[in-house]
Protein backbone atom coordinates (compact mmCIF):
# COMPACT_ATOMS: atom_id res chain seq x y z
CA UNK A 1 0.00 0.00 0.00
CA UNK A 2 1.19 3.33 -0.65
CA UNK A 3 2.44 5.67 1.55
CA UNK A 4 0.53 9.09 1.93
CA UNK A 5 2.56 11.29 -0.12
CA UNK A 6 4.41 13.94 2.18
CA UNK A 7 4.11 12.22 5.14
CA UNK A 8 6.85 12.87 7.52
CA UNK A 9 7.97 10.50 10.05
CA UNK A 10 11.20 13.06 11.41
CA UNK A 11 7.94 15.42 11.93
CA UNK A 12 6.05 12.95 13.10
CA UNK A 13 6.49 13.38 17.05
CA UNK A 14 3.93 16.24 17.66
CA UNK A 15 6.58 18.04 19.89
CA UNK A 16 9.13 18.43 16.65
CA UNK A 17 5.90 19.29 14.92
CA UNK A 18 5.04 22.08 17.43
CA UNK A 19 8.69 23.22 17.00
CA UNK A 20 8.50 23.27 13.09
CA UNK A 21 5.07 24.96 13.36
CA UNK A 22 6.77 27.93 15.56
CA UNK A 23 9.68 28.09 13.03
CA UNK A 24 7.91 28.07 10.35
CA UNK A 25 6.83 31.66 11.70
CA UNK A 26 9.44 33.07 13.13
CA UNK A 27 12.93 33.71 11.92
CA UNK A 28 14.68 32.32 14.83
CA UNK A 29 13.46 30.89 18.14
CA UNK A 30 14.92 30.24 21.27
CA UNK A 31 15.34 27.58 23.23
CA UNK A 32 13.48 28.04 25.95
CA UNK A 33 10.78 29.08 24.07
CA UNK A 34 10.68 25.87 22.04
CA UNK A 35 10.75 24.70 25.85
CA UNK A 36 7.28 26.36 27.13
CA UNK A 37 5.54 25.50 23.80
CA UNK A 38 6.16 21.66 23.57
CA UNK A 39 5.82 21.54 27.44
CA UNK A 40 8.99 19.29 27.18
CA UNK A 41 11.80 19.00 29.15
CA UNK A 42 15.53 20.27 28.63
CA UNK A 43 16.62 16.92 27.74
CA UNK A 44 14.08 16.41 25.53
CA UNK A 45 13.50 19.62 23.37
CA UNK A 46 17.57 18.88 22.80
CA UNK A 47 17.06 15.69 21.23
CA UNK A 48 14.40 16.81 19.00
CA UNK A 49 16.15 19.78 18.13
CA UNK A 50 18.81 17.04 17.32
CA UNK A 51 16.74 14.62 15.12
CA UNK A 52 15.54 17.87 13.25
CA UNK A 53 19.23 19.16 12.44
CA UNK A 54 20.21 15.72 12.14
CA UNK A 55 17.41 15.67 8.96
CA UNK A 56 18.99 18.90 7.40
CA UNK A 57 15.66 20.79 8.82
CA UNK A 58 16.93 23.49 11.32
CA UNK A 59 20.14 24.63 12.02
CA UNK A 60 21.08 25.38 15.90
CA UNK A 61 23.39 28.45 17.12
CA UNK A 62 24.82 29.82 20.36
CA UNK A 63 24.08 33.27 20.66
CA UNK A 64 25.02 35.81 23.92
CA UNK A 65 21.85 37.16 25.69
CA UNK A 66 21.60 38.56 29.16
CA UNK A 67 25.15 37.48 29.70
CA UNK A 68 24.56 33.83 28.98
CA UNK A 69 24.98 31.81 25.92
CA UNK A 70 21.50 30.67 24.58
CA UNK A 71 20.46 27.91 21.95
CA UNK A 72 18.54 29.24 18.94
CA UNK A 73 17.07 27.26 16.33
CA UNK A 74 16.16 27.90 12.75
CA UNK A 75 14.30 26.24 9.78
CA UNK A 76 15.63 25.48 6.90
CA UNK A 77 14.61 25.33 2.84
CA UNK A 78 14.58 21.96 3.32
CA UNK A 79 12.51 21.78 6.28
CA UNK A 80 10.06 24.29 5.72
CA UNK A 81 9.17 22.17 2.66
CA UNK A 82 9.02 19.21 4.35
CA UNK A 83 6.84 20.90 7.15
CA UNK A 84 4.47 22.58 4.58
CA UNK A 85 4.02 18.64 2.97
CA UNK A 86 3.82 16.95 6.01
CA UNK A 87 0.75 19.40 7.34
CA UNK A 88 -0.77 19.09 3.97
CA UNK A 89 -0.84 15.31 4.22
CA UNK A 90 -2.25 15.44 7.66
CA UNK A 91 -5.13 17.75 6.25
CA UNK A 92 -5.86 15.17 3.98
CA UNK A 93 -6.28 12.67 5.97
CA UNK A 94 -7.88 14.23 8.80
CA UNK A 95 -10.42 15.12 5.91
CA UNK A 96 -10.44 11.64 4.09
CA UNK A 97 -12.08 9.84 6.85
CA UNK A 98 -15.05 10.22 5.54
CA UNK A 99 -14.67 9.07 2.20
CA UNK A 100 -12.94 5.96 3.99
CA UNK A 101 -9.83 6.36 2.05
CA UNK A 102 -7.55 6.08 4.51
CA UNK A 103 -7.51 2.42 6.04
CA UNK A 104 -4.61 1.57 3.58
CA UNK A 105 -2.84 4.80 4.11
CA UNK A 106 -2.87 4.48 7.92
CA UNK A 107 -1.37 0.85 7.46
CA UNK A 108 1.88 2.00 5.25
CA UNK A 109 1.87 4.62 7.60
CA UNK A 110 2.21 2.78 10.46
CA UNK A 111 4.69 0.44 8.80
CA UNK A 112 7.07 3.61 8.19
CA UNK A 113 6.75 4.63 11.69
CA UNK A 114 7.72 0.81 12.61
CA UNK A 115 10.89 1.47 10.25
CA UNK A 116 11.99 5.33 11.65
CA UNK B 1 -1.61 6.78 11.62
CA UNK B 2 -5.49 7.44 11.37
CA UNK B 3 -7.82 10.06 11.41
CA UNK B 4 -7.95 10.78 14.90
CA UNK B 5 -3.93 10.92 14.78
CA UNK B 6 -4.24 13.34 12.28
CA UNK B 7 -6.39 15.41 14.21
CA UNK B 8 -4.21 15.46 17.45
CA UNK B 9 -1.35 16.16 15.23
CA UNK B 10 -3.14 19.43 13.81
CA UNK B 11 -4.19 20.21 17.62
CA UNK B 12 -1.06 20.13 18.63
CA UNK B 13 0.52 22.52 16.00
CA UNK B 14 -2.92 24.85 16.41
CA UNK B 15 -2.14 24.98 20.06
CA UNK B 16 1.80 25.58 19.34
CA UNK B 17 0.58 28.54 16.97
CA UNK B 18 -1.54 29.80 19.66
CA UNK B 19 0.70 29.91 22.41
CA UNK B 20 3.58 31.83 20.03
CA UNK B 21 0.81 34.61 19.43
CA UNK B 22 0.60 34.82 22.62
CA UNK B 23 4.08 35.21 23.57
CA UNK B 24 4.67 38.01 20.34
CA UNK B 25 1.84 39.99 21.76
CA UNK B 26 3.95 43.33 22.46
CA UNK B 27 3.46 46.00 25.22
CA UNK B 28 1.74 49.06 23.97
CA UNK B 29 5.40 51.02 24.36
CA UNK B 30 6.61 48.79 20.95
CA UNK B 31 3.80 50.13 18.88
CA UNK B 32 4.61 53.66 20.18
CA UNK B 33 8.24 53.15 19.60
CA UNK B 34 7.27 52.17 15.72
CA UNK B 35 4.86 54.96 15.66
CA UNK B 36 7.67 57.57 16.57
CA UNK B 37 10.03 55.72 14.13
CA UNK B 38 7.80 56.16 11.50
CA UNK B 39 6.88 59.58 12.34
CA UNK B 40 9.90 60.63 12.94
CA UNK B 41 11.39 59.85 9.21
CA UNK B 42 8.53 61.58 7.96
CA UNK B 43 8.55 64.45 9.72
CA UNK B 44 12.77 65.18 9.68
CA UNK B 45 12.68 67.13 6.02
CA UNK B 46 11.03 70.01 8.40
CA UNK B 47 14.48 70.45 10.32
CA UNK B 48 17.91 71.44 9.17
CA UNK B 49 20.41 69.30 7.95
CA UNK B 50 21.96 68.37 11.03
CA UNK B 51 18.89 67.41 13.08
CA UNK B 52 17.86 65.54 9.66
CA UNK B 53 20.59 63.27 9.89
CA UNK B 54 20.31 63.32 13.75
CA UNK B 55 16.90 62.14 13.48
CA UNK B 56 18.01 59.28 10.58
CA UNK B 57 21.22 57.99 12.19
CA UNK B 58 18.62 57.53 15.37
CA UNK B 59 16.25 55.56 13.35
CA UNK B 60 18.68 53.57 11.59
CA UNK B 61 20.64 52.66 14.97
CA UNK B 62 17.04 52.18 16.46
CA UNK B 63 16.23 48.97 14.21
CA UNK B 64 18.77 46.42 15.48
CA UNK B 65 17.71 47.54 18.82
CA UNK B 66 14.11 46.89 18.48
CA UNK B 67 14.85 43.51 16.79
CA UNK B 68 17.73 42.61 20.13
CA UNK B 69 14.58 43.81 21.93
CA UNK B 70 11.89 41.60 20.43
CA UNK B 71 14.32 38.30 20.50
CA UNK B 72 14.79 38.87 24.88
CA UNK B 73 11.76 39.80 25.55
CA UNK B 74 9.92 37.10 23.53
CA UNK B 75 12.49 34.33 22.63
CA UNK B 76 11.68 34.76 18.98
CA UNK B 77 11.60 37.57 16.57
CA UNK B 78 8.55 37.61 13.87
CA UNK B 79 9.28 39.40 10.60
CA UNK B 80 7.06 41.72 9.44
CA UNK B 81 7.47 40.88 6.19
CA UNK B 82 6.71 36.94 6.68
CA UNK B 83 4.37 35.58 4.30
CA UNK B 84 0.95 35.89 5.13
CA UNK B 85 -1.64 38.29 5.54
CA UNK B 86 0.69 39.94 7.64
CA UNK B 87 2.54 40.82 4.69
CA UNK B 88 -0.25 42.92 3.17
CA UNK B 89 -0.52 45.01 6.48
CA UNK B 90 3.45 45.55 6.18
CA UNK B 91 3.48 46.53 2.56
CA UNK B 92 0.41 49.30 3.47
CA UNK B 93 1.90 50.60 6.71
CA UNK B 94 5.64 51.15 4.25
CA UNK B 95 3.59 52.69 1.29
CA UNK B 96 1.24 54.70 3.00
CA UNK B 97 4.53 55.77 5.35
CA UNK B 98 6.86 56.51 2.19
CA UNK B 99 3.93 58.34 0.10
CA UNK B 100 3.72 60.65 3.70
CA UNK B 101 7.61 61.82 3.50
CA UNK B 102 7.50 61.57 -0.38
CA UNK B 103 5.34 64.71 -0.07
CA UNK B 104 6.91 66.02 3.15
CA UNK B 105 10.54 66.40 1.24
CA UNK B 106 8.52 67.56 -1.55
CA UNK B 107 6.77 70.48 0.85
CA UNK B 108 10.04 71.09 2.59
CA UNK B 109 12.76 70.98 -0.04
CA UNK B 110 11.03 72.93 -3.12
CA UNK B 111 8.25 75.08 -0.88
CA UNK B 112 10.39 75.80 1.78
CA UNK B 113 7.23 74.53 3.98
CA UNK B 114 8.22 73.28 7.50
CA UNK B 115 4.74 73.21 8.76
CA UNK B 116 3.35 70.58 6.44
CA UNK B 117 6.20 67.70 7.12
CA UNK B 118 5.59 68.18 10.86
CA UNK B 119 1.97 67.50 10.58
CA UNK B 120 2.52 65.07 8.02
CA UNK B 121 5.24 63.78 10.72
CA UNK B 122 2.47 63.28 13.39
CA UNK B 123 0.23 61.64 10.84
CA UNK B 124 3.02 59.22 10.58
CA UNK B 125 2.97 58.78 14.05
CA UNK B 126 -0.41 57.72 14.55
CA UNK B 127 -0.52 55.76 11.26
CA UNK B 128 2.84 53.97 12.40
CA UNK B 129 0.76 53.00 15.75
CA UNK B 130 -2.55 51.87 14.20
CA UNK B 131 -0.67 50.14 11.74
CA UNK B 132 1.84 48.00 14.13
CA UNK B 133 -1.73 47.24 16.02
CA UNK B 134 -3.06 46.15 12.95
CA UNK B 135 -0.74 43.89 11.57
CA UNK B 136 -0.61 42.25 15.28
CA UNK B 137 -4.43 41.72 15.13
CA UNK B 138 -4.02 40.24 11.53
CA UNK B 139 -0.87 37.66 13.04
CA UNK B 140 -3.21 36.29 16.12
CA UNK B 141 -5.96 35.65 14.37
CA UNK B 142 -3.92 33.87 11.39
CA UNK B 143 -2.39 31.75 14.11
CA UNK B 144 -5.80 30.79 15.05
CA UNK B 145 -5.48 32.42 18.70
Amino acid sequence: MEVPKGFDSVLHPPARLQIAAVLAQAQEAEFALLKTITGASDSVVSKHLAALAEAGYIVLRKGPSDGRQRTWAKLTSTGRAAFRSHVKTLEALAAAVASGETGGQTRAVKRVRRRA
Amino acid sequence: MDHSEALSALDAKRDAQMQMARAATCPPWRHGLFGLLMGGLVASPAFDFPIRMGILILILFSIPLIVSSDRKRMGMFINGYRRGKTRIVAVGILAVEMSLYAISVWRAFDDHDHVTPLVLGIAGVLIGVVGSLLWQRVFVREMGA
